[in-house]
Protein backbone atom coordinates (compact mmCIF):
# COMPACT_ATOMS: atom_id res chain seq x y z
CA UNK A 1 0.00 0.00 0.00
CA UNK A 2 2.77 2.35 1.07
CA UNK A 3 4.79 1.36 -1.98
CA UNK A 4 1.76 2.04 -4.13
CA UNK A 5 1.32 5.51 -2.58
CA UNK A 6 5.00 6.23 -3.03
CA UNK A 7 4.70 5.09 -6.62
CA UNK A 8 1.88 7.57 -7.18
CA UNK A 9 3.85 10.24 -5.40
CA UNK A 10 6.97 9.80 -7.51
CA UNK A 11 4.89 9.66 -10.71
CA UNK A 12 3.10 12.85 -9.69
CA UNK A 13 6.43 14.43 -8.78
CA UNK A 14 7.89 13.48 -12.13
CA UNK A 15 4.87 14.90 -13.90
CA UNK A 16 5.23 18.26 -12.15
CA UNK A 17 8.96 18.34 -12.77
CA UNK A 18 8.39 17.60 -16.45
CA UNK A 19 5.78 20.34 -16.70
CA UNK A 20 8.13 22.85 -15.06
CA UNK A 21 10.95 21.72 -17.34
CA UNK A 22 8.81 22.05 -20.47
CA UNK A 23 7.75 25.52 -19.32
CA UNK A 24 11.35 26.57 -18.61
CA UNK A 25 12.48 25.18 -21.96
CA UNK A 26 9.67 27.02 -23.74
CA UNK A 27 10.66 30.25 -22.00
CA UNK A 28 14.35 29.75 -22.72
CA UNK A 29 13.87 28.70 -26.30
CA UNK A 30 12.13 31.80 -27.44
CA UNK A 31 14.17 33.41 -30.09
CA UNK A 32 14.27 37.03 -29.04
CA UNK A 33 12.57 38.77 -31.95
CA UNK A 34 14.79 41.35 -33.61
CA UNK A 35 13.05 44.73 -33.35
CA UNK A 36 14.44 45.63 -36.77
CA UNK A 37 12.66 42.65 -38.34
CA UNK A 38 9.55 42.66 -36.14
CA UNK A 39 6.33 42.97 -38.14
CA UNK A 40 4.45 44.03 -35.02
CA UNK A 41 6.77 47.03 -34.66
CA UNK A 42 5.27 48.57 -37.79
CA UNK A 43 1.91 48.63 -36.00
CA UNK A 44 3.37 49.95 -32.74
CA UNK A 45 4.56 53.25 -31.28
CA UNK A 46 8.07 52.17 -32.29
CA UNK A 47 7.25 52.31 -36.01
CA UNK A 48 9.10 55.58 -36.54
CA UNK A 49 12.34 54.52 -34.88
CA UNK A 50 15.37 54.29 -37.12
CA UNK A 51 16.94 50.88 -37.79
CA UNK A 52 19.78 51.73 -35.43
CA UNK A 53 17.44 52.78 -32.64
CA UNK A 54 15.36 49.62 -33.12
CA UNK A 55 18.55 47.53 -33.08
CA UNK A 56 19.51 49.22 -29.83
CA UNK A 57 16.30 48.03 -28.20
CA UNK A 58 16.95 44.43 -29.26
CA UNK A 59 20.27 44.42 -27.44
CA UNK A 60 18.69 45.58 -24.18
CA UNK A 61 15.28 43.94 -24.10
CA UNK A 62 14.20 40.52 -22.91
CA UNK A 63 11.37 38.40 -24.20
CA UNK A 64 9.07 35.85 -22.56
CA UNK A 65 6.48 33.29 -23.50
CA UNK A 66 3.16 33.46 -21.62
CA UNK A 67 0.57 30.72 -21.40
CA UNK A 68 -3.13 31.51 -21.71
CA UNK A 69 -4.30 33.10 -18.46
CA UNK A 70 -0.77 33.78 -17.19
CA UNK A 71 -0.24 37.12 -15.45
CA UNK A 72 2.11 39.58 -17.12
CA UNK A 73 1.99 42.18 -14.36
CA UNK A 74 -0.15 42.75 -11.30
CA UNK A 75 -2.05 45.71 -9.91
CA UNK A 76 -0.10 47.39 -7.11
CA UNK A 77 3.37 46.35 -8.35
CA UNK A 78 5.97 48.89 -9.41
CA UNK A 79 6.82 48.94 -13.13
CA UNK A 80 10.40 48.19 -14.10
CA UNK A 81 9.94 48.62 -17.82
CA UNK A 82 7.64 48.57 -20.81
CA UNK A 83 5.94 45.48 -22.26
CA UNK A 84 5.44 45.20 -26.01
CA UNK A 85 3.31 42.41 -27.50
CA UNK A 86 5.11 40.52 -30.23
CA UNK A 87 2.46 37.82 -30.56
CA UNK A 88 -0.86 37.07 -28.90
CA UNK A 89 -3.67 38.96 -27.19
CA UNK A 90 -3.81 40.39 -23.72
CA UNK A 91 -6.46 41.77 -21.39
CA UNK A 92 -5.84 44.59 -18.93
CA UNK A 93 -8.17 44.39 -15.94
CA UNK A 94 -8.89 45.50 -12.42
CA UNK A 95 -10.44 43.51 -9.61
CA UNK A 96 -13.35 45.40 -8.05
CA UNK A 97 -14.25 45.58 -4.37
CA UNK A 98 -16.46 42.51 -4.66
CA UNK A 99 -13.71 40.54 -6.35
CA UNK A 100 -15.28 40.99 -9.76
CA UNK A 101 -12.94 41.34 -12.70
CA UNK A 102 -13.37 44.49 -14.77
CA UNK A 103 -11.72 44.50 -18.21
CA UNK A 104 -10.33 47.93 -19.00
CA UNK A 105 -8.75 47.28 -22.33
CA UNK A 106 -7.72 44.63 -24.81
CA UNK A 107 -4.34 44.57 -26.48
CA UNK A 108 -2.84 42.75 -29.45
CA UNK A 109 0.36 42.44 -31.50
CA UNK A 110 2.25 45.72 -31.63
CA UNK A 111 0.49 47.20 -28.59
CA UNK A 112 2.44 48.31 -25.56
CA UNK A 113 1.47 47.59 -21.95
CA UNK A 114 2.22 49.18 -18.61
CA UNK A 115 3.24 52.52 -20.09
CA UNK A 116 0.96 54.65 -17.95
CA UNK A 117 2.40 53.44 -14.64
CA UNK A 118 5.89 53.71 -16.09
CA UNK A 119 5.41 57.30 -17.26
CA UNK A 120 3.56 58.54 -14.20
CA UNK A 121 5.99 56.79 -11.84
CA UNK A 122 3.18 55.07 -9.99
CA UNK A 123 2.34 51.45 -9.26
CA UNK A 124 0.28 49.51 -11.81
CA UNK A 125 -3.37 50.49 -11.47
CA UNK A 126 -4.42 47.31 -13.27
CA UNK A 127 -3.20 43.79 -14.03
CA UNK A 128 -2.56 42.21 -17.40
CA UNK A 129 -2.86 38.57 -18.41
CA UNK A 130 -2.55 36.64 -21.66
CA UNK A 131 -5.86 35.80 -23.37
CA UNK A 132 -4.02 33.24 -25.47
CA UNK A 133 -0.43 32.05 -25.83
CA UNK A 134 1.66 35.18 -26.17
CA UNK A 135 5.22 36.34 -26.74
CA UNK A 136 5.92 39.63 -25.01
CA UNK A 137 9.07 41.73 -25.07
CA UNK A 138 10.21 43.78 -22.11
CA UNK A 139 12.17 47.04 -22.46
CA UNK A 140 13.88 48.21 -19.26
CA UNK A 141 12.78 51.54 -17.79
CA UNK A 142 16.14 53.28 -18.34
CA UNK A 143 16.14 52.33 -22.02
CA UNK A 144 12.53 53.48 -22.40
CA UNK A 145 13.30 56.91 -20.93
CA UNK A 146 16.47 57.19 -22.99
CA UNK A 147 14.37 56.56 -26.10
CA UNK A 148 11.60 59.06 -25.35
CA UNK A 149 14.17 61.72 -24.52
CA UNK A 150 16.16 61.16 -27.69
CA UNK A 151 13.35 60.48 -30.17
CA UNK A 152 10.72 63.19 -30.48
CA UNK A 153 8.82 61.06 -33.00
CA UNK A 154 8.52 58.18 -30.51
CA UNK A 155 7.41 60.63 -27.82
CA UNK A 156 4.85 62.09 -30.24
CA UNK A 157 3.54 58.58 -30.97
CA UNK A 158 3.25 57.89 -27.25
CA UNK A 159 1.41 61.16 -26.70
CA UNK A 160 -0.96 60.16 -29.50
CA UNK A 161 -1.49 56.75 -27.85
CA UNK A 162 -2.22 58.36 -24.48
CA UNK A 163 -4.56 60.89 -26.12
CA UNK A 164 -6.36 58.03 -27.83
CA UNK A 165 -6.68 56.22 -24.48
CA UNK A 166 -8.05 59.38 -22.90
CA UNK A 167 -10.63 59.75 -25.67
CA UNK A 168 -11.59 56.08 -25.28
CA UNK A 169 -12.06 56.58 -21.53
CA UNK A 170 -14.29 59.60 -22.21
CA UNK A 171 -16.28 57.55 -24.68
CA UNK A 172 -16.71 54.73 -22.19
CA UNK A 173 -17.86 57.14 -19.52
CA UNK A 174 -20.44 58.70 -21.84
CA UNK A 175 -21.64 55.27 -22.96
CA UNK A 176 -21.86 53.99 -19.41
CA UNK A 177 -23.70 57.02 -18.14
CA UNK A 178 -26.09 57.37 -21.03
CA UNK A 179 -26.41 54.19 -23.09
CA UNK A 180 -28.57 51.22 -22.13
CA UNK A 181 -26.82 47.85 -21.65
CA UNK A 182 -28.25 46.48 -24.93
CA UNK A 183 -26.58 49.27 -26.93
CA UNK A 184 -23.31 48.84 -25.05
CA UNK A 185 -23.31 45.09 -25.69
CA UNK A 186 -23.93 45.57 -29.44
CA UNK A 187 -21.18 48.18 -29.55
CA UNK A 188 -18.80 45.88 -27.70
CA UNK A 189 -19.37 43.03 -30.20
CA UNK A 190 -18.61 45.46 -33.04
CA UNK A 191 -15.50 46.66 -31.21
CA UNK A 192 -14.33 43.06 -30.78
CA UNK A 193 -14.85 42.46 -34.50
CA UNK A 194 -12.81 45.53 -35.36
CA UNK A 195 -10.12 44.71 -32.80
CA UNK A 196 -9.62 41.00 -33.43
CA UNK A 197 -10.79 40.73 -37.01
CA UNK A 198 -12.70 37.72 -38.31
CA UNK A 199 -11.89 34.17 -39.33
CA UNK A 200 -11.95 33.09 -42.98
CA UNK A 201 -15.77 33.19 -43.14
CA UNK A 202 -15.56 36.98 -42.61
CA UNK A 203 -18.18 36.94 -39.85
CA UNK A 204 -16.81 34.97 -36.91
CA UNK A 205 -14.82 37.09 -34.47
CA UNK A 206 -11.28 35.82 -34.17
CA UNK A 207 -11.26 35.55 -30.36
CA UNK A 208 -13.10 33.80 -27.56
CA UNK A 209 -14.65 35.35 -24.49
CA UNK A 210 -16.67 33.93 -21.64
CA UNK A 211 -20.08 35.47 -20.90
CA UNK A 212 -18.63 36.77 -17.63
CA UNK A 213 -15.78 38.52 -19.45
CA UNK A 214 -18.25 40.12 -21.84
CA UNK A 215 -20.41 41.26 -18.91
CA UNK A 216 -17.39 42.77 -17.19
CA UNK A 217 -16.31 44.57 -20.33
CA UNK A 218 -19.74 46.13 -20.77
CA UNK A 219 -20.13 46.80 -17.07
CA UNK A 220 -23.20 44.78 -16.24
CA UNK A 221 -24.18 41.64 -14.32
CA UNK A 222 -23.39 38.29 -15.99
CA UNK A 223 -27.11 37.37 -15.92
CA UNK A 224 -28.00 40.57 -17.81
CA UNK A 225 -25.26 39.92 -20.37
CA UNK A 226 -26.50 36.35 -20.91
CA UNK A 227 -30.07 37.61 -21.39
CA UNK A 228 -29.06 40.29 -23.91
CA UNK A 229 -26.81 37.91 -25.86
CA UNK A 230 -29.69 35.46 -25.96
CA UNK A 231 -31.96 38.25 -27.29
CA UNK A 232 -29.38 39.00 -30.01
CA UNK A 233 -29.29 35.30 -30.88
CA UNK A 234 -33.11 35.08 -31.06
CA UNK A 235 -33.17 38.19 -33.25
CA UNK A 236 -30.62 36.43 -35.52
CA UNK A 237 -28.10 39.24 -35.09
CA UNK A 238 -25.43 36.82 -33.88
CA UNK A 239 -24.88 33.11 -33.29
CA UNK A 240 -22.50 31.19 -31.04
CA UNK A 241 -20.06 28.44 -31.76
CA UNK A 242 -18.92 27.65 -28.23
CA UNK A 243 -17.36 30.88 -27.05
CA UNK A 244 -16.95 32.25 -30.56
CA UNK A 245 -19.37 34.88 -31.82
CA UNK A 246 -20.53 34.94 -35.42
CA UNK A 247 -22.14 38.13 -36.69
CA UNK A 248 -25.19 37.21 -38.78
CA UNK A 249 -26.65 40.65 -39.33
CA UNK A 250 -24.12 43.49 -39.24
CA UNK A 251 -26.66 46.19 -40.09
CA UNK A 252 -28.96 44.94 -37.34
CA UNK A 253 -26.11 45.01 -34.85
CA UNK A 254 -25.13 48.54 -35.93
CA UNK A 255 -28.74 49.56 -35.41
CA UNK A 256 -28.83 47.94 -31.96
CA UNK A 257 -25.66 49.87 -31.08
CA UNK A 258 -27.22 53.07 -32.47
CA UNK A 259 -24.34 53.47 -34.89
CA UNK A 260 -25.49 54.64 -38.28
CA UNK A 261 -23.43 55.11 -41.41
CA UNK B 1 1.02 71.40 -14.10
CA UNK B 2 3.21 71.99 -17.14
CA UNK B 3 5.91 74.03 -15.37
CA UNK B 4 8.33 74.24 -18.30
CA UNK B 5 5.70 75.65 -20.62
CA UNK B 6 4.41 78.02 -17.97
CA UNK B 7 7.88 79.48 -17.52
CA UNK B 8 8.33 79.80 -21.27
CA UNK B 9 5.15 81.80 -21.82
CA UNK B 10 4.88 83.75 -18.58
CA UNK B 11 5.75 87.02 -20.33
CA UNK B 12 2.97 86.70 -22.91
CA UNK B 13 -0.13 88.88 -22.51
CA UNK B 14 -2.87 86.58 -21.22
CA UNK B 15 -6.40 86.75 -22.59
CA UNK B 16 -9.20 87.15 -20.02
CA UNK B 17 -12.32 84.96 -20.07
CA UNK B 18 -15.31 85.62 -17.81
CA UNK B 19 -16.95 82.79 -15.88
CA UNK B 20 -19.32 81.00 -18.25
CA UNK B 21 -17.53 82.20 -21.39
CA UNK B 22 -16.83 79.52 -24.00
CA UNK B 23 -13.15 79.11 -24.96
CA UNK B 24 -13.76 76.59 -27.72
CA UNK B 25 -16.51 74.21 -28.71
CA UNK B 26 -16.55 70.71 -30.17
CA UNK B 27 -15.28 70.66 -33.75
CA UNK B 28 -13.29 73.90 -33.37
CA UNK B 29 -10.01 73.41 -35.28
CA UNK B 30 -6.99 72.89 -33.03
CA UNK B 31 -4.98 75.83 -34.33
CA UNK B 32 -4.42 77.37 -30.89
CA UNK B 33 -3.28 75.91 -27.60
CA UNK B 34 -4.59 77.46 -24.37
CA UNK B 35 -2.46 77.51 -21.25
CA UNK B 36 -4.18 78.57 -18.01
CA UNK B 37 -2.40 81.41 -16.19
CA UNK B 38 -5.03 81.58 -13.48
CA UNK B 39 -8.60 80.40 -13.01
CA UNK B 40 -10.47 77.24 -13.91
CA UNK B 41 -11.79 75.73 -17.10
CA UNK B 42 -14.34 72.94 -17.28
CA UNK B 43 -14.21 70.42 -20.10
CA UNK B 44 -17.46 68.80 -21.13
CA UNK B 45 -19.15 67.05 -23.96
CA UNK B 46 -22.36 68.75 -24.96
CA UNK B 47 -23.21 66.47 -27.87
CA UNK B 48 -24.76 63.78 -25.67
CA UNK B 49 -28.37 63.95 -24.45
CA UNK B 50 -27.04 65.00 -21.04
CA UNK B 51 -23.91 67.05 -20.54
CA UNK B 52 -20.98 65.23 -18.90
CA UNK B 53 -18.11 67.14 -17.27
CA UNK B 54 -14.89 65.20 -17.80
CA UNK B 55 -12.45 67.47 -16.06
CA UNK B 56 -11.67 70.79 -14.41
CA UNK B 57 -8.33 72.29 -15.47
CA UNK B 58 -6.46 74.74 -13.24
CA UNK B 59 -3.33 76.92 -13.27
CA UNK B 60 -0.56 75.76 -15.61
CA UNK B 61 -2.75 73.20 -17.39
CA UNK B 62 -3.84 72.96 -21.03
CA UNK B 63 -7.55 72.33 -21.60
CA UNK B 64 -8.17 69.73 -24.30
CA UNK B 65 -4.56 68.56 -24.29
CA UNK B 66 -5.41 65.21 -25.88
CA UNK B 67 -6.95 66.85 -28.96
CA UNK B 68 -3.62 68.49 -29.77
CA UNK B 69 -2.20 65.04 -30.48
CA UNK B 70 -5.29 63.41 -31.89
CA UNK B 71 -6.35 65.31 -34.93
CA UNK B 72 -7.66 68.47 -36.36
CA UNK B 73 -10.53 69.44 -34.06
CA UNK B 74 -11.34 69.77 -30.38
CA UNK B 75 -13.68 66.96 -29.32
CA UNK B 76 -15.17 68.67 -26.25
CA UNK B 77 -16.21 72.13 -25.16
CA UNK B 78 -14.08 74.25 -22.82
CA UNK B 79 -15.78 76.88 -20.70
CA UNK B 80 -14.33 79.21 -18.05
CA UNK B 81 -15.63 77.89 -14.72
CA UNK B 82 -14.48 81.11 -13.01
CA UNK B 83 -12.95 84.32 -14.33
CA UNK B 84 -9.85 82.97 -16.06
CA UNK B 85 -6.67 84.22 -17.75
CA UNK B 86 -5.31 82.17 -20.63
CA UNK B 87 -2.11 82.32 -22.64
CA UNK B 88 -3.00 81.69 -26.26
CA UNK B 89 -0.21 79.88 -28.12
CA UNK B 90 -0.19 79.09 -31.82
CA UNK B 91 -0.39 75.33 -32.45
CA UNK B 92 2.69 75.21 -34.70
CA UNK B 93 4.79 77.12 -32.20
CA UNK B 94 3.71 74.76 -29.43
CA UNK B 95 4.70 71.76 -31.53
CA UNK B 96 8.09 73.31 -32.23
CA UNK B 97 8.75 73.80 -28.52
CA UNK B 98 7.64 70.24 -27.88
CA UNK B 99 10.06 68.87 -30.44
CA UNK B 100 13.05 70.49 -28.75
CA UNK B 101 12.14 69.95 -25.11
CA UNK B 102 12.23 66.29 -23.98
CA UNK B 103 11.31 67.14 -20.37
CA UNK B 104 8.19 68.97 -21.54
CA UNK B 105 7.25 65.87 -23.55
CA UNK B 106 7.53 63.75 -20.42
CA UNK B 107 5.50 66.29 -18.39
CA UNK B 108 2.77 66.21 -21.03
CA UNK B 109 2.73 62.41 -21.04
CA UNK B 110 2.39 62.44 -17.25
CA UNK B 111 -0.51 64.92 -17.50
CA UNK B 112 -2.27 62.71 -20.04
CA UNK B 113 -1.72 59.66 -17.80
CA UNK B 114 -3.23 61.57 -14.88
CA UNK B 115 -6.27 62.46 -17.00
CA UNK B 116 -6.83 58.83 -17.97
CA UNK B 117 -6.52 57.73 -14.34
CA UNK B 118 -9.10 60.30 -13.21
CA UNK B 119 -11.54 59.19 -15.89
CA UNK B 120 -11.07 55.51 -15.12
CA UNK B 121 -11.82 56.23 -11.45
CA UNK B 122 -14.95 57.99 -12.58
CA UNK B 123 -15.92 55.04 -14.79
CA UNK B 124 -15.50 52.66 -11.84
CA UNK B 125 -17.56 54.99 -9.69
CA UNK B 126 -20.36 55.23 -12.26
CA UNK B 127 -20.36 51.45 -12.68
CA UNK B 128 -20.35 50.47 -9.08
CA UNK B 129 -22.00 53.12 -6.98
CA UNK B 130 -25.35 54.65 -6.15
CA UNK B 131 -26.38 58.22 -6.86
CA UNK B 132 -25.61 59.24 -3.26
CA UNK B 133 -22.06 57.93 -3.51
CA UNK B 134 -21.54 59.72 -6.81
CA UNK B 135 -22.65 63.04 -5.34
CA UNK B 136 -20.32 62.52 -2.36
CA UNK B 137 -17.48 61.78 -4.78
CA UNK B 138 -18.28 64.89 -6.85
CA UNK B 139 -18.36 67.03 -3.69
CA UNK B 140 -14.95 65.71 -2.67
CA UNK B 141 -13.52 66.51 -6.10
CA UNK B 142 -14.93 70.04 -5.91
CA UNK B 143 -13.56 70.60 -2.40
CA UNK B 144 -10.15 69.34 -3.46
CA UNK B 145 -10.12 71.36 -6.67
CA UNK B 146 -11.65 74.67 -5.54
CA UNK B 147 -11.46 74.69 -1.74
CA UNK B 148 -14.01 75.84 0.81
CA UNK B 149 -14.70 79.46 1.79
CA UNK B 150 -15.03 80.40 5.47
CA UNK B 151 -18.55 79.36 6.40
CA UNK B 152 -18.41 76.12 4.41
CA UNK B 153 -19.36 77.16 0.85
CA UNK B 154 -17.41 75.47 -1.97
CA UNK B 155 -15.52 78.14 -3.89
CA UNK B 156 -17.31 77.65 -7.22
CA UNK B 157 -20.81 78.31 -8.51
CA UNK B 158 -22.43 75.32 -10.20
CA UNK B 159 -25.86 74.95 -11.78
CA UNK B 160 -27.94 71.83 -11.19
CA UNK B 161 -27.03 70.81 -14.75
CA UNK B 162 -23.32 71.12 -13.90
CA UNK B 163 -23.68 68.91 -10.82
CA UNK B 164 -25.64 66.34 -12.85
CA UNK B 165 -22.89 66.47 -15.48
CA UNK B 166 -20.28 65.81 -12.79
CA UNK B 167 -22.12 62.91 -11.20
CA UNK B 168 -23.28 61.45 -14.53
CA UNK B 169 -26.83 61.37 -13.19
CA UNK B 170 -29.99 62.83 -14.68
CA UNK B 171 -30.95 66.33 -13.55
CA UNK B 172 -34.09 65.12 -11.82
CA UNK B 173 -32.22 62.40 -9.91
CA UNK B 174 -29.46 64.84 -8.95
CA UNK B 175 -32.12 67.22 -7.64
CA UNK B 176 -33.63 64.41 -5.56
CA UNK B 177 -30.26 63.41 -4.05
CA UNK B 178 -29.38 67.05 -3.26
CA UNK B 179 -32.76 67.47 -1.61
CA UNK B 180 -32.19 64.32 0.50
CA UNK B 181 -28.73 65.57 1.53
CA UNK B 182 -30.24 68.93 2.49
CA UNK B 183 -32.94 67.26 4.60
CA UNK B 184 -30.30 65.22 6.37
CA UNK B 185 -28.22 68.32 7.05
CA UNK B 186 -25.23 67.25 4.94
CA UNK B 187 -25.25 70.16 2.44
CA UNK B 188 -27.39 73.11 1.40
CA UNK B 189 -27.73 74.29 -2.20
CA UNK B 190 -28.98 77.77 -2.98
CA UNK B 191 -28.29 80.17 -5.86
CA UNK B 192 -25.78 77.74 -7.41
CA UNK B 193 -23.71 77.67 -4.22
CA UNK B 194 -23.06 74.38 -2.43
CA UNK B 195 -22.50 74.76 1.28
CA UNK B 196 -21.05 71.85 3.23
CA UNK B 197 -22.90 71.55 6.51
CA UNK B 198 -21.47 68.25 7.72
CA UNK B 199 -17.88 67.88 6.50
CA UNK B 200 -17.29 64.52 8.17
CA UNK B 201 -20.16 62.89 6.32
CA UNK B 202 -18.98 64.33 3.03
CA UNK B 203 -15.46 63.02 3.42
CA UNK B 204 -15.23 59.76 1.52
CA UNK B 205 -13.97 57.66 4.39
CA UNK B 206 -16.94 58.65 6.51
CA UNK B 207 -19.81 57.86 4.19
CA UNK B 208 -22.63 56.65 6.41
CA UNK B 209 -26.26 56.51 5.42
Amino acid sequence: MLRNDLGHFSFFNLLIKSAIWIFVVMKLHINIPECTECRSRLKSVFCELSRDEAGDITSEKSCSFYKKGQLIFSEGNRPLGLYCINKGKVKVFQIGEEGKEQILRLAKEGDILGYRALISGEVYSASASALEEAVICFIPKTKFYELIRSSSSLAEKLMQTLSHDLKEAEHRLVALAQKPVRERMAEMILTLKEFYGTTEDGNTINAQFSREEMANFVGTATETAIRILSDFKNEKLISFDGRKIKILNLQGLLKAAHIYD
Amino acid sequence: MLDNLYILYKNLQPKPYLAGEIIYTEDTPVDKVFLIKSGYVKIYHSGSPNKIIFQFCGDGEIPGLKDIFRGKNYTNTAEAAKDTLLYVIQYNEFKKVLKTDPELRIEIMKTLCGGIGTLEDKISSVKGSRGEDRLIEALNILIQEFGILPGGTINIKLTLEDIAALTCLSKSYTKKVISEFSTRGIISYTANHIKILDRKRVEKSNIKY
